[in-house]
């Protein structure tokens, strides 16, 4: 079973931002040899931790999203605890329609949502006018029909 | 004499809903918007009770989690001396 995850893991600030690239590299490694499939890159950006790990006051926080099958998941966890540079790692189940800190993906939903809305308008205001026409013809005729009626 | 009846949980007029997860509608709590959690955890950096918050019980379950996942990644502290 395939499932769709978010890893985050926290580097210590006492590697410089140049010196990341070479660990996100590996940790990107460690995802698609497990079998997964990378689909976003992210990053939080370096923050104060809120406790000293290993006498790192801060440090940077970067995400990866990947599809992976389910038994591989122990594998990758375990890989990543082995990996040196990180000080942290946590790997949730994600929904990626619902991911509130990925920008490009709510953007797109929220312009979907919009054009959904606007031809749903439209389509009920072609419907509202038709069936205005419809009632129009009707009374007319229901008119006619009482008229002539009367008449007789 | 009639017992005049103070208890609100037998007032007939509901309860304004005053979740702010339901309110806003959010399904799926994210441990890593910590802007949003901050609200939920008292000076001492304890979860708060969801009498005080507010908070209905499918959200609180689902924000203690995150909260208990964002102090793992060092996002929130477990404690404030």
């Amino acid at each position: 079973m395939v499932n769709h995850y978010e890893a985050c893991y926290l580097v210590g600030a006492n590697y410089t931002e140049e010196e990341l690239i070479p660990i996100k590299e590996k940790i990107a490694d460690l995802i698609t040899k497990a079998g997964g499939q990378i689909s976003l890159e992210d990053s939080l950006g370096k923050k104060k931790l809120s406790y000293p790990i290993k006498g790192n006051h801060q440090g940077y926080y970067l995400i990866y999203q990947f599809d992976l099958e389910k038994d591989k998941l122990k594998e990758l966890d375990r890989n990543l605890k082995l990996t040196n540079e990180l000080l942290r790692h946590m790997i949730v189940i994600s929904n990626p329609k619902k991911g509130r800190f990925v920008p490009s993906i709510v953007e797109n939903l929220t312009e979907e949502k919009v054009e959904n809305v606007k031809t749903e308008k439209v389509e009920a205001k072609s419907l509202a006018d038709d069936q205005g026409k419809i009632k129009l013809a009707d009374l007319d005729e229901k008119l006619d029909e009482i008229l002539e009626g009367k008449i007789m | 004499m009639p017992r005049q009846n103070n208890n609100s949980y037998n007032n007939a007029t509901a309860k304004p809903k005053n979740c702010h997860f339901c309110i806003n509608n959010v399904e799926d709590i994210d441990y890593k918007d910590i802007q949003t959690l901050r609200r939920f955890i008292s000076s001492y950096a304890k979860i708060v009770p969801r009498k005080r918050s507010g908070v209905c019980s499918k959200h609180q379950r689902k924000l203690a989690n995150a909260i208990k996942r964002a102090r793992v990644m060092a996002l929130l502290p477990f404690t404030n001396k």
